[in-house]
This record gives structure tokens, sequence and C-alpha cells, in this order.
């Protein structure tokens, strides 16, 4: 039996004990899916370090060039960019303790606080400034166009549209809100129905490709 | 130092020796003499002796020799042999072994068990009355003290005569003071040794009261008038062993061994209520001396001649008369009649004649009750005849003849003189003397004379007899009824043993009288009435005495109908002028008396009856006080404080309140044995014309009502059946044990205000109250001790504990243990549980577990029913359309492959496979179309990911020798990836980014397509295209094509060949449009079913509280998903309606 | 004192890295670039972490034999069979057991499982859209069906039904776009406000 077939027995093996949670919750899907967890485990691990951590911290020719170009050089930068890394990959390592101590937390507030800036940096130069500018590019349709920018400043009030709240933590909007607020939901709500269009499209393209699978690996189980 | 005369030489000694220096005779206890500073003690030493109940420690031997006595053929020999006992034992043994046979009659053991009666009353309550268990804890609790402190000091031994009495006239509205005054004349020489005594009393008892203590100086009078030098021995005696009297009777002279008895006897009496006769005496202290001192005087010279000349004969006279049962250990009686002997001083005559009363009885006492009991009273001329008789008969007769003839001039029975008393008492010693001679006149028949002469007496005038019950005790009708009963259910017991009994009664000790009374059982014993009472029971509605040449049976019945009417005549006089004038109807009467003692039926009141009626007759004369001896003997029964209290009466003109003292004097009898449980039942009579002694209920003893009341009801069925007011009273005696009689009257004093002062109390009968139940125990200042010696103190420490003091515990405990703040909490936290168990119940998960699973499954089936379709060739050909015919999609298709097509030769392009393979089933024909249009243009590719199955996707896609990058970190990976100078981004002329997520296309158009600003085109799936247009129509993306349509129009568009080409994609894109158009389906499907049972829902459940501003959730939803919710929407919406209310 | 010093940190990583956002210099460029490259490694090696921990957690619910540790064992042997082969593959490149023990690991365990999983999903996102109107019993939910049905149809529809094509296509181009940008808007502008807030050191997600 060639590693092909084994595999396409294993897969279609495990896709049957997946596909059997449509009958209820059994261990056949639980063994699956600790099968699956062990293995994306494992090959995370392995492309982390081989694609990573080796090249970059765990190399001996990575250390052995940072201290050269510091030595002969006058370079410590090579050698800054790896030894720093390496101390907060250390002190990560104290995150793996129940309680957080500042040694752990140290490379994470670096982590939080670039992370931050480069989310904020491209939300503004990659959404905000580009789709507020499209937003009056001109559009051939201009009926489209409108309703394009209408159904965005919907959605926009669905997201900014406040109400006082009362003690009780009702809202009593006025009749002119609760009609205003019925555009907004209802631009959302087709929005999300398309998301729910695309999800259960996605979902089913797979499914379909399962069934391929199943279909291809039962025909190959027929004799020629 | 006290000294003490002997009574024989009369020669002084130390007051320490016991016994004369001089001659050797044993000496009288100064106690006796005086109160000294032992007296108190005496008791406590004697205490052991006796049970708590007073009771000797062998009283049970009695009781189990009257059972025996019951066997018919051992009747006389056993009591006999009970009857030596009983002089030997204790009081009690020997009342209760004659209390079923003959010795009644007996005057030597019927004095020493009504002395013994007299201890065990001082003592307490009965074993019966124990036994009953009714009031035994709180007399043991409050009487012990009480006890202690009423213990016969010498101060007491003459109150003990006087306290029951005392009693009575209390219970007579206050005749007390007609009997202090009696002691008038005695009280002027009674004040030296009274006083030294009262020192030393208050030096042993601190805590008696001023009160006391006069009293007790009071009572010293009184005593040392009465045996001021011839004091008898210690009345610690009486305490000594049973064995001890009749050691004594052996060994010493009877004249030592009398003297000791009755001395005994005396401290007996002595030991009876001691405070009572301090109250008592203290009245006597406070009396003005009258003109009856004299009178006094003359009777007590008179007295010393009898005595110093007939002792020794009464003594010989009274043995031989007695049958065989006199070889048994003299009985202290005709001892006692011997102690009068010494002249010893003029005090002591009274004493001599008392011996010679004493010693009378053990004549013929069984020869003279038969005969009036056979012979009916005819008239009253065949009392004339009689000699013997006719001088005592005549002496009473003057004194009663003079009272009577000066009834109808004066009508005051005061008229009496010394010279009457002087022949009475001549008469009294011929009595004496001649009892053998009458007990055999007796037997031949005299009494009738003497009961003639009654009717003699009667005729001259009714008032004679009537005359001295004027004020004699409602008490004697009582004793009256309540003797019959007594000696008849001896007799009935006696009946028993019928032959033995009758012949005995034959031979002479228990003659024709018990020969009658013998044969005739306990029913027979009705005739009696019938036959020897004809008279006087059908004459019980007839006139009074009081009207003068009344009819002979006239005058009987008014002893029974007058109590109600008070100093109404009460006693039949002929009766008493057979206790005054016949010894041996004394002695007889007394050991019936002493018999029902035993029987604890109220017998003791006939010496009431027998004292009463033959010192009514000699009412108002101070002679009468010469009887003084008869009436200590009697008055040391219970009987004979009614006996005493009733001559008294006779000498004593106007009653006087009693006063508190009475109260307390009663109260405290009552208090030694009397539960207040028995105040229950008690007669009409109860509080002012009966005595309390014979009102008083007891707890009924367990063999009294067998042994009491059949004879009792079956003895006086003609009187009883419908009896005055006062049987009543009467019916409940026979259940009264002879040691509660006295103890009886405190019940009936309780509920009367009149005399009573709240603050004169003692601690003891405040712990006798009915006590509050406490519902907690107050320890303050205001706390009030209500048991125990210190019951009724306020601000002591509570004798009780916590745990003890009566309650509701619950009640307590709730308050003391928990809070009111602890209760709220804890209802709140019951409320809390409460709340949780009902949410428990409610398991909504559960159903939406089973419903999901249904729908997923039907769900499911179906979805995998229309895949399989295609895979099987069910479908048919043309149902499907082309997605290369799409325009749409080849629309998408053709932009990127037009900006494929576009890429610049020779430049790298940069492949970022973005996705995992899950969706690598809509994404790998969209991805492998492109990596085979730029491998149609040999463009370079160099593959990255920002996911590690990205990599592995990429690999699987890209050919074995291309490496793909994994680059980590998400976007900041993506700015690094941008700004790494040694980045494949460098130089690449593209990005194509196969991505099945939003977020990731963002991440590469923020942080690379942004920065670098180079083509950037994007194959991603169906659910990140309407996230994604957005970027499109912005041209941030150069082209976008998504899903497996977009992915297929576009491989078809790089293959140029139709889907129909490939069997295997076309039977994807089949199933995949058939789950498309299926799902579509179900949606609508569940949509429509969902409405109509919206609607459903709407009309049959109440329209929910729509709270403004949000969305309105179906109840079907809120139980499936949070039940809570639905509670927490309950309330707020009461809470909203109450509001709105 | 610690949380200060963990925000200042913090704050001037974040400030920093912004500030040489829109700050063409050199140096800027270099820290920046310093910052970005420490970042991303720790990122990794908090991945390699997440890994590590996940294995611990299932080490320990084998060795305390708790409820499941069958199916940790099972999840712990599975890792250590693909960690070898990866040691393998990264150990020995030339040697090929590594690499197609690897790929075969992923294509054969991790692809099929992955997809079925997501093909579950699709079962479950129709049985949810089939119980909407039913657990929301308003118009919104009847409008949000209907619109779903509309689009699915035309994605891949029928012959009989390609003239529903056109109008899902406009719906999703015209106001599926315009909602979706202003979904985009309001998560950008939320990303900023909330980055902001970090870089401020309102919000402090690295602990106290």
């Amino acid at each position: 039996m060639t590693p092909e077939s084994s595999g396409m027995i294993l897969a279609f093996a495990l896709s049957l004990m997946v596909l059997s949670y449509l009958l209820g919750d059994n261990p056949f899907y639980r063994i699956a899916l600790h099968i699956f967890v062990g293995a994306a485990a494992g090959y995370v691990a392995i492309v982390v370090v081989g694609s990573v951590l080796g090249p970059q911290l765990f190399a001996f020719s990575t250390w052995q060039s940072a201290i050269n170009a510091s030595q002969l050089r006058q370079d410590y930068v090579p050698l800054v960019r790896i030894t720093i890394p390496a101390f907060l990959s250390l002190f990560l390592l104290f995150k793996l303790s129940s309680r957080p101590t500042f040694i752990g937390n140290l490379p994470l507030a670096i982590m939080v606080g670039v992370g931050a800036a480069v989310a904020v940096a491209g939300a503004i130069t990659g959404t905000i400034f580009p789709q507020v500018q499209a937003s009056w590019s001109a559009d051939p349709n201009i009926v489209n166009a409108l309703i394009l920018n209408l159904c965005t400043i919907l959605a926009l009030l669905y997201f900014f549209y406040s109400r006082g709240r009362q003690p009780e933590g009702q809202t009593q909007p006025s009749l002119l809100g609760r009609v205003l607020a019925v555009f907004p939901n209802s631009v959302i709500t087709i929005t999300l129905a398309a998301l729910y269009a695309g999800a259960l499209a996605t979902s089913l393209a797979v499914f379909s490709d399962r069934m391929k699978f199943i279909a291809n690996f039962l025909l190959s189980l027929l004799p020629q | 130092m006290d000294e003490i005369k002997c009574p024989n030489c009369g020669k002084a000694n130390p007051e320490v020796l016991l016994k004369c220096r001089y001659c050797g005779t044993e000496l009288p206890a100064s106690a006796e003499l005086h109160a000294g500073p032992e007296a108190p003690s005496a008791p406590t030493l004697n205490l052991p002796e006796t049970t708590v109940l007073g009771l000797p420690k062998d009283w049970e031997k009695s009781l189990a020799a009257s059972d025996k006595a019951e066997q018919p053929q051992e009747a006389e020999a056993d009591w006999l042999r009970r009857l030596r006992g009983d002089i030997g034992e204790a009081a009690p043994a020997s009342a209760n072994a004659a209390a079923d046979t003959i010795p009644d009659d007996q005057p030597a053991p019927g004095l020493d068990n009504w002395l013994s009666g007299l201890r065990e009353q001082d003592a307490g309550p009965t074993p019966e009355a124990d036994q009953s268990g009714a009031f035994v804890p709180t007399t043991e609790e409050a009487e012990l003290p009480d006890w202690l402190k009423a213990m016969p000091s010498p101060d007491a031994e003459p109150s003990a005569l006087d306290s029951a009495p005392q009693a009575e006239m209390a219970s007579e509205g206050g005749e007390a003071d007609d009997w202090l005054k009696s002691f008038e004349p005695l009280t002027p020489a009674s004040s030296p040794p009274a006083t030294s005594s009262l020192a030393d009393w208050q030096n042993i008892q601190p805590s008696a009261t001023p009160e006391e203590d006069d009293d007790s100086d009071a009572w010293l009078k009184s005593f040392a008038d009465q045996a001021p030098q011839t004091a008898p021995p210690s009345g610690f005696s009486n305490y000594r062993p049973p064995g001890a009297a009749e050691d004594e009777a052996d060994t010493e002279p009877k004249a030592e061994v009398s003297d000791d008895e009755w001395m005994k006897s005396l401290g007996a009496a002595q030991d009876t209520l001691p405070t009572l006769g301090l109250d008592d005496f203290q009245k006597l202290a406070e009396t003005p001396v009258t003109e009856e001192a004299d009178d006094s005087d003359a009777w007590l010279k008179s007295l010393t001649a009898l005595a110093t000349s007939e002792s020794e004969t009464a003594v010989a006279e009274s043995s031989d008369s007695l049958p065989d049962w006199l070889n048994a250990p003299t009985p202290p009686a005709p001892t006692v009649s011997a102690e009068g002997i010494p002249p010893v001083s003029d005090t002591d005559d009274w004493l001599k004649t008392f011996g010679q009363i004493e010693s009378a009885p053990q004549i013929a006492p069984q020869s003279d009750t038969p005969d009036w009991l056979k012979e009916p009273p005819s008239s009253a001329s065949e009392a004339k005849p009689e000699p013997d008789l006719t001088q005592w008969l005549s002496s009473v007769g003057g004194v009663v003849g003079g009272s009577a003839g000066a009834a109808p001039e004066s009508g005051a029975p005061e008229a009496a003189t010394p010279t009457a008393a002087d022949d009475w008492l001549k008469s009294f010693k011929e009595a004496a003397k001649s009892d053998p001679e009458t007990a055999e006149a007796a037997r031949t028949g005299v009494l009738p004379d003497w009961l003639r002469s009654i009717t003699d007496e009667a005729a001259p005038g009714g008032a004679t007899p009537s005359t001295p019950s004027s004020s004699t005790s409602p008490a004697a009708p009582a004793g009256g009824a309540s003797n019959l009963p007594d000696w008849l259910q001896s007799f009935k017991d006696t009946a028993k043993s019928d032959p033995a009994t009758a012949g005995a009664a034959q031979t002479g000790a228990l003659p024709d009288w018990l020969a009658d009374l013998g044969g005739t059982p306990a029913g027979g014993s009705t005739q009696l009435p019938t036959e020897n009472l004809p008279d006087w029971l059908k004459s019980a509605s007839g006139p009074t005495p009081e009207t003068p040449g009344a009819p002979p049976p006239a005058d009987l019945p008014e002893w029974i109908l007058s109590p109600d009417s008070p100093g109404g005549p009460t006693t039949p006089d002929w009766f008493g002028d057979v206790q005054s004038k016949k010894k041996p109807d004394t002695g007889k009467i007394d050991s019936t008396v002493v018999d029902p003692f035993a029987l604890q039926s109220p017998a003791g009141s006939t010496p009431a009856i027998v004292g009463t009626d033959w010192l009514d007759s000699l009412k108002a004369d101070a002679p009468p006080a010469s009887e003084t001896p008869a009436f200590e003997g009697l008055g040391r029964t219970t009987t004979g404080q009614t006996s005493q209290l009733d001559w008294l009466k006779g000498l004593t003109p106007p009653p006087t309140p009693s006063g508190p003292t009475t109260s307390e004097v009663d109260f405290q009898i009552g208090g030694e044995s009397q539960p207040p449980p028995t105040k229950a039942t008690t007669g009409p009579l109860t509080s002012s014309d009966l005595p309390a002694w014979l009102t008083e209920p007891q707890p009924a003893p367990t063999e009294s009502p067998e042994a009491s009341v059949p004879a009792f009801s079956s003895d006086l069925p003609d009187w009883l059946t419908a009896p005055p007011a006062e049987m009543t009273t009467a019916e409940a005696l026979p259940t009264t044990t002879p040691f509660t009689e006295g103890i009886s009257m405190e019940p009936m004093r309780l509920p009367e205000p009149s005399n009573l002062a709240r603050a004169d109390l003692p601690g003891w009968l405040g712990a006798m109250r009915p006590v509050s139940v406490p519902t907690g125990l107050n320890l303050g200042l205001d706390y009030e001790e209500t048991a125990g010696p210190l019951a009724g103190l306020r601000g002591i420490l509570p004798a009780e504990s916590a745990i003890a003091v009566p309650g509701k515990p619950g009640a307590v405990v709730t308050r003391f243990a928990v809070s009111d703040l602890e209760q709220q909490q804890a209802d709140i936290f019951r409320n809390i549980i409460a709340e949780e168990s009902q949410e428990v119940e409610a398991k909504p998960v559960r159903k939406q577990r089973f419903n999901f699973a249904w729908d997923r499954l039907l769900v499911a089936l179906l979805v995998l029913a229309l895949m399989a379709l295609p895979f099987a060739g069910l479908v048919p050909a043309g149902l499907f359309a082309d997605p290369s015919r799409d325009l749409s999609a080849q629309a998408k298709a053709q932009t990127l492959f037009d900006s494929v097509a576009n890429l610049p030769a020779g430049q790298p392009v940069l492949v970022a496979f973005e996705y995992d393979p899950a969706s690598a089933g809509e994404l790998t024909p969209g991805a492998s179309a492109l990596l085979q249009q730029l491998a149609q243009r040999g463009l370079e590719v160099r593959a990255v990911s920002t996911y590690p199955a990205g990599v592995g996707v990429a690999q699987s896609l890209l050919s074995e020798t291309s490496e793909v990058n994994y680059i980590p970190g998400g976007a900041v990976g993506l700015r690094k990836f941008v700004t790494d100078p040694g980045s494949s981004l460098n130089d690449v002329s593209a990005i194509m980014v196969v991505t099945g997520s939003t977020e990731s296309t963002q991440a590469w158009l923020e942080q690379v397509q942004t920065a670098t600003g180079k083509k950037m085109v994007v194959i991603t799936s169906a659910a990140a295209e309407p996230l994604l247009l957005p970027y499109t129509q912005s041209g941030q993306l150069a082209a976008l094509i998504s899903g497996l349509s977009g992915g297929m129009a576009y491989q078809s568009k790089v293959t140029g060949d139709s889907l129909a080409s490939d069997p295997v994609a076309t039977s994807q894109w089949e199933a995949y449009t058939l789950s498309l158009n299926g799902a579509s389906l179900i949606l609508l499907a569940g949509g429509f079913i969902g409405g109509v049972m919206m609607l459903l829902n709407r009309r049959g459940e109440p329209k929910p509280v729509k709270q403004a501003g949000q969305k309105q959730e179906p109840q079907s939803e809120l139980k499936r998903r949070k039940p809570k919710k639905k509670k927490a929407a309950k309330k707020g919406s009461a809470a909203k309606a109450t509001k709105k209310k | 004192m610690t949380s200060r010093l963990l925000m200042g940190i913090a704050v001037l990583s974040g400030i920093t890295t912004l500030i040489l956002y829109f700050v063409n210099l050199q140096l800027g460029l270099d820290v920046r670039a310093l910052l970005v490259e420490w970042v991303s490694i720790l990122a990794a090696m908090a991945l390699l972490l997440g890994v590590i921990n996940l294995v611990a957690v299932h080490l320990r619910k084998v060795g305390t034999q708790a409820k499941g540790w069958m199916y940790s064992l099972i999840l712990f042997v599975s890792f250590l069979v693909v960690l070898s082969l990866g040691i393998v593959k990264l150990a020995v490149p030339a040697n090929p057991i590594g690499r197609d023990g690897v790929n075969f690991a992923f294509n054969y365990i991790q692809a099929p499982v992955e997809a079925a999983l997501a093909a579950l999903l699709g079962v479950v996102l129709i049985v949810a859209g089939a119980r909407l109107i039913y657990r929301r019993r308003n118009w919104g939910a009847v409008f949000f069906v209907l619109i779903a049905a509309m689009l699915l149809v035309g994605v891949a529809p029928l012959n009989n039904l390609s003239f529903m094509q056109g109008l899902s296509q406009w719906i999703m181009q015209v106001p599926a776009a315009g909602g979706a940008r202003g979904i985009l808007l309001g998560i950008a502008l939320g990303v900023l406000t909330t980055g902001l807030r970090v870089i401020m050191g309102a919000d402090r997600p690295y602990g106290e």
C-alpha cells in the first residue's frame, strides 16, 4: 500500500469520524479532533522553529555572524538584534507560570505597544483614508454610488447611533429615532445576510470538496 | 444553768444529768421544763429516726403486720401482737397495725398511736401521701427548712397541743382567743423560765421573727403554768427507737416508765408545729388575767389530792382489767397514768389525774361503746338507777344541771363553780377506781344507764347538751361524722376475723358490742345505725336541743345538723359525757381514733368529738381544766387538738379574730405535708363550718379507699346518703391520711384572704404557691426565687439553673440564639437557595440540544443527499448553469487573468497563501489556476504565509523544491516583512494573496500594499468577498475572485476548457450548486415554519411586554437560552407594571 | 510600580513605532524595524509557548488520569509523531522521511479533518438560518432569511433561476458593499481608538 493510498484511507476515516458529529457528539469525533489538534500543534512547532526561531534565534550561524560583525566591524547592531529578542523570548517562558510576573509581562508589553501602533497606522493608511476617499469616487452608476454611500453612512450610523439609557438600562428612542433605526438595521441586515450567504457558500464548497474526496476514494476502491 | 427537780425525790439536779443523783430516777430533760438551748436541736437529733414524712423507719413493718392481721384465724392474736408492737414501736406502725384489728379499743396503744401519729404529723405527710406523689416533690423542697424551723424546741411543746385547736379555731371564725383565755389563769407563773428559755431560743434561732420570740415567751409562760417543776423528760425520747420504749417498760418501775412514756407523748406533742405554739402563746401572753385563775388553782389542787392517792390502784386495776395482751410490754398510756403519781406540786396533780384517765381506758373500753350501741337511748329515767355513775353523773349533771338549770334562768353556761369542779373530780376519781366494776357492769348493760342519763340531762333542759356545744367547734359534727366510719371501719376489719374476734368479745376484752359488730360484715355494719341509733338518726331532722323539753331523740340530731349554724351544738352530748366520765370510753374511742389514724382516715376526729363533748358538758367550768391531762393525752393526736379546741371553747366566752398568727399556724400546718394540688376538693364548709383538718382533701392513699371509704359509706348510709353540707367534706375524709390532717388545713386557708397577710407567709409557703412558668431565667435584681427555701426572695442568685427552670425552651432558644438580623439573612439565603432549585428544574439546554440534534441531522441528511446526487449521476443534465458562462464570474476571472497577464516578465511575484486546509476545497481551484498562469508566463513565485498551515497548503500546491516562508506576527510580521531589507518583497512586481479571511487581506493591504504601493490581487472565499469588495471599489485591489464559482471561472479561463471537461469538477460544481439551492430552500422553509409558529404563538400566548428600544425576543428563545433572563424580564415587567400603576 | 513600568514600556514602544510610521528618517526606520523584528520573533516564541502549554496541559491530564485523559494521550501521541518527523526534516533536510512524513501528516491528517470541520459548519449554518425566524420573531429576521436565500441562489443558480443572479450580484455590489464599507470603517475606527488607548496607557492588556 503506497503512502498515498494509506493516506487516503486515513483521510477518509478521519473525515467520516468528523462528519459523525452530525449524529451527535461521539468518541470518534473526539478522537479525530484530538488527533488533528496534536498534529496541528506539532506542525506549528515545526514551522515556527524551522522558519523563524531557528534561523533568526537558535541558529549558530546567526550568532556567529553577529559576533563577527560586532568584533570585526564594531557593528553591534546584529548582536543587539539577536540578544535582546533572545532575552525577551526567555522572559516569555515565565508566562508559563500560573502567576503573572514582571519579567513575563515585559515582552508582552512590548508586543502590545508595537502591535497597537502597527494596527493604528495600518487602519489609518490602509482602510480609513482609502475607503473614505473611495466613497466619493466617481461611479458610473450614480444611483448605485448614492445607495452605496448611503448604505455606508447608515452602517456607520448603526455603529455610532446611541440613545440615552434609563436607570433600568432600557432605552426609549423617539419615533424619529425608531424610524431612523430601521434603515441602518436594514443595511446591516443585508450586509450580514451577504456575509452569511458567503460563509454558507464557502462551507458548502468545502463540503462539496469533501464529498468529491469521498467519491474519489470510493471510486478508487471500485475495481477498474 | 438550770436545775431539774427529780420527779421522784424532788431534789434538784444539774440540768446536765439524765438521772437523779439522789434516787437514780431518770430526770426529765430541761427542754421539757422550759425552752432550753438544746431544745431546738432535739428534733434534728431524732430526725434520722423518721422518714422524710416523719414516719419511723420501720413503719413498713407495721403495715406488713396489718396485712397479716386480715387473716381471720389469727385476728385477735394479731391485733394483740401488733398492739404490743405498737406499744413499743413508733406510733404509725401500731396505728397501721391496729387499724385492721380490735386494739383500736385499747387506750394505751391508742394513746401511743395518736402520740406517734402526732409525731408523724410533725414530720410530714404519710407514706401514702408520698406514694401519691402529688405533692412530695414540693413538700420535700419547701417543707424541710420549715420542718427544721418548726422542730420542737421546748417552746413548741405546749403549742403542739394547742396548734390543732388553734388552726381549727381559725376555721371557726376566730375562736382561738377562747381557748387561749383558758390559759389565762396559768400564765402568771410561767414568766421566768420562759424568759430565760426565750433568750436561748433566740440564740439558737436567730432567724426567728420578733413575733416568734414573743410567742415563745408566751407559750413558755403557759407551759410553766402547766408543768413548771415536774415537767416530763425530754420529748426527744419520743424519737427513740420503739425498742427503747419497750426496754424501759420492762426494766424500770411503771411509774418511771409511764413517766417517760407520757413525756414521750408530750415530746411528740411538742414536735407539733412549734411556731404555731409560739403564735398561740403570744396571744396568751397578751391576754389579760381573769378570775378564772383561781378556778384553775382550785381544780389543780383537787387533782393533786386525787392523783397522790390513787395512781397505783389505777394502774393495778387497769393492768388487771386488761386481758392477756397486757402481758405485752406496758403500753405508754397506763404508765402515763402512773406517772402522775409523784406529788411534786400542784401543777403535778393534773398529771396524776391524767395518769388515771389514761389508765382507765384499758379497763373496759369495749364494754361501753357496744352497750350504747346496742341499746338505743330510751328515756331519761333509765339513767337514774345506776349507782356508779350516779355520782359523777350527778356531779356532771350537777354541773350540767346547774348550768342547765341556770340555762333557763341565765342561759349562760359560764356559771361554773370550783365546787362543781371538786365534785366532778371526785366522781371522776371514783370512776377511775371502779374501772373494773365499770367494765363488769358494762357487760351487764350498765351503759344504757348513762345513755338514759343523757336523756335525763337533756330532759331538764335541752340547753344542757346544746349549750356547751354552742361554742363547740364545727369540727365536732364532722368529727362525729368521720368518727363513725373510723371505728366502724375497725369493727369491719374485726368482722373479717369474726370467729376469734367474736369469741374474744364474749370473753371480756371485746365483749358483746364487738360480738355484735364482729359478725357484721361491712355491709352489715350499716345495721348499726338502724339498730342502735335509730332515734337520733331518725331525729336527724328533729328540733334543736336548745328547745326546752324537746324529746331526747331530738337532742342528738342537733350535733349533726347544727354545724351549719355557728356555735350550734355539734357533738352528741352523750358522747361527750362518755368521754368525760367514762375514761374507758375515752380510751376506746381514742383507740378507735388511732386506728383510722393508721388507716389514714380522718378518724382522728373521733377524739375531737370525745374531747369536745365531755368538755362541752363541762363548759365554762374551771374544773374542766383538770381534764387537761386527758385533753393533753388526747391532744397529742390531731384529734386531741380538736378536743382541746372544744373544751377550750367551752372555757372561753367571746370569740376574737384569730389574726395573722392563726393563719400562719394554719399555713404552717398545711405546709408541712400538704401539696397545693389537693386544695381542690373542699366542701362548702371548708372555710368556716368545719375545721380545716376535716375539710382538708388529701391525696388519696393507695390503700385507704378500701380501708376507709367502703366502711364509711356502709356504716353511715342514712345520714351520709343525704348529708348536710358538712358531709360532703366528710366524704373526703376517708381519703385523708392522719399525717396530713393537720397539714390539710393549709389549702383550706389559702383561698381565704381574710386573715392572711402576704408578708407573713413563710418562705416554704411561698414556694408552694402556683409558680408562673417563666419564659426565661431573669437574673436581674427583680429576679424572684420560685422554688426551694429561698422561694419568694428577690435579688438573689437562682437556686435553680437556667436548664431547670420550666418554660418554653423553643421560644427562649429562638430569642437568644437568632437575632432579627440573622433571621432576615437566613430568610434571604433560603430564598436564594429556593430560586436556584427552581432554575435547576427548567433544564432548557437539554431540550435545545435534543431539538438541535434532530434539526441538524435532518439538514445534514438533506445536504448529503443533494451532494450525493451529482456524484451518483442522478442529476439530470442541463439543470445547472455552467460557471464559465456566468457573466459576473467571467468578469472577475477576466480581471484577474488580465492582471496576471499584464505583469512584467522576469519579475518575481509574491504569492501569499493565507489560508488553511479548511478553505482549501474552495480556494484550491483559483490558487492552482493562478499558479498555472504564473507558470505559463514563467514568473518566479515567492510563496509566503502568515499562517503556519498556509505553509503546508502552499507546499502542497507548489513544487517540492519551492520554499514557503512563514511570516510570524500577523500585521507586525508583515510590517517587518515590508521593512526587512533582505525581504523577498523588495523586487516582486505584484502581490497575489490567496486568502480565506478578511483580516489577512486587510493586513496585507494595510501593512504591505499601502507601504509598497504594489499591485495586489486577491483570490478569496465567498465568505470574505462582501468585506473585500470595498477594497476592490476603492482600487486597492487590482482583482478579486471569490468562492468556488470564481475559482472555477478563473480556472476555466486559464485552462481555456469548460467545466464539463472535468467530470469530477463538474460533479463537485453540481453538488455545490444543489447544496446552495437546497440550503436556500431550507432557509425559506424554516423561515415559513417559523413564521407560522410565531403567528400561532402570538395568538395563543399573551403578548409579552415589549420593551422599547429592544428587539422583542420570543419566550421560546428565552426558555431555551437563558431561563434566568425570563425571570429577570418578568420581574422587570412586574416592576414596570407597578410603576405604571 | 511594575505596572507603571510595563505601561511605560508599552507606551514608549507604541509611540515610537507610530511616530516612525510618519517620520521618514533612517534612524527611525532602523529603530522601527528593530522593534518590529523583536516583536515578530516574540510572536513566534509566543506561538511556540502556546504549543508547549497545550501539550503540557494534556500531559498533566494524562498524568493525573483526569476525565478524557485518553484523548489527551492521543493528542500527545499525534503531537510527538508530527514533531519527531518535523525534527527529522529540520535536522536532516536531505532525508525525505522527515519531509514526506510532515507532508503526509499535513495532507492526510490535518487537511481532511479541517475540511470536514468546515463542512460541518455548512450544516450548522443552514440549521441556524432555518431557526432564525423561529428564534427572532421580527421582520429583520425575515428580511435576513430572504436576502440570504436570494444571495445563495445567486452564487450558483440553476439554469431556470439565472435571473436571480443579477439581483444577487447587485445586492452584493451595492447595498452589501456599502454596508461592508461602513463596517470596515467602523472596524478601522474601532482599531484606531483601541490602539490609541493602548498606546496612551488607558488599556493595559499586558497585565498589571
